[in-house]
């Protein structure tokens, strides 16, 4: 990886973290968006989008609430995409790893978004006064101070996430020593488990839900059996 | 006991209560206990539209709550209460001893109040009030959806807002 | 005291839809979206008798920047009520009051509709695109064409219901797109959700169908597992631990 493919995975995810709460929330945050985006600057757009979609499994579980404590999965996604696309498909751990990667990220970015809340509060605190005076320029500068500083998360979460995916690939990948069979497995049975109980959870309170769900899966399966 | 939940939460019926805790417990009414919205009729009809078809919603005040919860209780499915503060909750557990826990689930940022989860802002006299309502012994936590940590009420006062 | 509303004009309009984009810019736990709220309405308050910087452009600042928290979408619609309730001169007392009222309903509303209706529906149609073996340009098209549709028209409509409704907003909210659209959208996610799973098996893995159903029979049994906790766990936590435990295994074994 170049040192401008490092950058420009960076500041995707950087744009990703803006959009998770701060700016638009056009859901480019999403892992299937943001681990495509990062494999296609390492030129395995593929790679990105298999990643994407295992870890965007994960996120159908995620309801982003007020202020109750979720993951994060914009740089996740481009964490984990870029893990994979580093490892290769078909390497044996290649997409496990990229898994973990993606959900370590998930959770360094949760936890950056409490402390990142909690110091635009502290900013708020301290414009009290010209804010309960009517001050547009107060009103604005907190604004413009609070993109600011989740620009800044979004940087360290990001450089975080893409040394870590680094190190797994150059570091643990080449010790791994499960077969490729069962590494896949693990990572889609997990991605499965979440997703299938974000998909249960929606689907069973609505009346005759579950056959709703059961006709999709049937159709599902009918479709695999034709690939 | 039919009702699931009894919270206190001062934006009453929103995203958490009907998504975050009506999905896993499957919840199919809600009992909104506010003697101020129960007076007032674009408050209750507002509320009415922020809740899902699919459960009914009963805008009670404290004195009708306390008379109607055993109908409450007796329904085959399940439910939960909200109450918008701690003073509103205490005068129902006052007066119906069957309540035996209380979640609490959002109360936000006025002057005079502190930090005490990032959800959790209590003033020196709801402090107390939720003390008070523990010597009763109602096991008090504080939880804003299910996924979360429950924190009991002797952590959650102890906290700075972390 | 009420007063004659002025009309909003076309450019201050997208100028608010503008800021909205921004809303939860200055998001924090003491007041929320509320500062989001005062930005955004900014525009319209400059037609305040008075215009910018005067006292009731200032009051209504005041005012507006307080603790709110909504949905983001559909704080639109709280914008648009305001604003027009700001710009006809309404009581402060009642803004105040509808201010606390809205939270709820707004959040309820948006939250079923779109985080946990229209945003699944849209994420399983994109994993069902890569399922059926499509680009991923297209996947991600997909996704961010149909999600985004849907995204931006209900702001834009949003923040027209509240501006020609005012504080008497509330019935917008028992259109049957919010009575009735969770439960269709949950419907045609379970389909979806069904029908993309075990395809996402087969494309990450190549696997054939005994393998896929293997996969999805153990996952669904994962996913029971999660059920019986009644939420109470995180599934990505739990997932994380397992991956943990089993790439140690892969490491050392």
């Amino acid at each position: 990886m170049s040192p401008a493919q490092a950058l420009l995975l960076v500041a995707i995810g950087v744009v990703c973290a803006l959009d998770t709460v701060s700016v638009g929330q056009t859901m480019i945050s999403r892992p299937i968006v943001s681990a495509t985006l990062a494999g296609a600057v390492l030129g395995a757009a593929e790679q990105g989008v298999v990643a994407g979609a295992v870890l965007e499994l994960f996120a159908l579980e995620t309801m982003p609430f007020g202020a109750s404590r979720y993951p994060e999965w914009g740089p996740a996604g481009v964490g984990a995409g870029a893990a994979y696309a580093l490892g290769g498909a078909g390497v044996p751990g290649s997409l496990p790893l990229a898994v973990i990667c993606g959900l370590v990220i998930a959770g360094l970015g949760s936890i950056s978004m409490v402390w990142h809340r909690r110091l635009v509060g502290r900013l708020a605190g301290s414009l009290r006064v010209p804010l309960a005076a009517g001050s547009a320029e107060a009103v604005t500068r907190l604004h413009l101070m609070g993109v600011a500083s989740d620009f800044w998360r979004g940087f360290a979460v990001s450089a975080i996430g893409l040394a870590l995916a680094l190190v797994l690939v150059a570091s643990v990948l080449p010790a791994w020593r499960a077969p490729y069979g069962p590494s896949i497995a693990w990572a889609l049975i997990s991605a499965v488990a979440v997703g299938g109980f974000a998909a249960a959870r929606s689907a069973l309170p609505v009346p005759r839900g579950r056959w709703y769900l059961a006709a999709g899966v049937a159709i599902g399966l009918y479709l695999a059996a034709r690939r | 006991m039919s009702i699931e939940v009894y919270r206190i939460d001062d934006r009453l019926v929103h995203g958490q209560v009907v998504v975050g805790w009506g999905q896993p417990l499957a919840l199919r009414f809600i009992v909104l206990v506010d003697d101020a919205i129960v007076q007032s009729d674009w408050e209750r009809e507002l509320y009415r539209m922020g809740t899902p078809p699919e459960m009914d919603l009963f805008v009670e005040s404290v004195e009708s709550c306390a008379l109607r919860l055993p109908e409450f209780d007796s329904r085959a499915d399940p439910g939960l209460l909200v109450a918008p503060d701690v003073a509103t909750m205490a005068r129902l557990c006052s007066m119906a001893p069957g309540i035996r826990q209380v979640n609490v689930g959002g109360i936000h940022h006025v002057a005079g109040r502190v930090p005490r989860l990032p959800y959790v802002f209590l003033s020196p006299a709801e402090e107390a009030g939720l003390r008070a309502l523990a010597a009763t012994g109602v096991a008090i936590s504080a939880q804003d959806v299910p996924g979360a940590d429950a924190v009991p009420l002797d952590d959650l006062l102890a906290r700075d807002g972390s | 005291m009420t007063a004659s509303v002025p009309p909003l004009p076309l450019r201050t309009r997208l100028l608010i839809l503008a800021r909205l984009l921004t809303l939860q810019g200055s998001y924090n736990y003491e007041t929320m979206v509320g500062n989001g709220i005062a930005f955004a309405m900014e525009p319209a308050l400059r037609l305040l008798p008075g215009g910018r910087g005067g006292d009731a452009y200032r009051a209504a600042m005041a005012r507006e920047s307080r603790y709110f928290n909504a949905h983001p979408y559909m704080a639109a619609m709280a914008v648009g009520a305001l604003a027009r309730a700001e710009l006809a001169l309404e009581d402060p007392g009642r803004i105040e009051r509808f201010r606390t009222a809205a939270c709820g309903p707004l959040g309820g509303v948006g939250d079923r509709l779109v985080w946990a209706g229209w945003l699944p529906l849209c994420s399983l149609l994109a994993l069902l695109c890569f399922g059926l073996g499509a680009s991923p340009g297209a996947v991600v098209a997909t996704f961010l064409l149909l999600y985004n549709a849907g995204h931006v028209a209900l702001r834009v409509w949003a923040l027209d219901a509240g501006w020609r409704s005012g504080l008497a907003c509330g019935p917008a909210l028992g259109r049957p797109v919010f009575r009735n659209g969770p439960a269709i959208l949950a419907r045609a996610g379970a389909v979806v959700g069904g029908a993309a799973i075990p395809l996402v098996v087969a494309g990450a893995s190549g696997a054939r169908l005994p393998g896929v159903v293997v996969i999805g029979a153990v996952g669904a049994a994962g996913a029971v597992a999660l059920a019986a906790s009644g939420g109470r766990v995180p599934g990505w936590r739990a997932a994380l631990l397992f991956l943990l435990l089993a790439a140690v295994a892969a490491l050392v074994v």
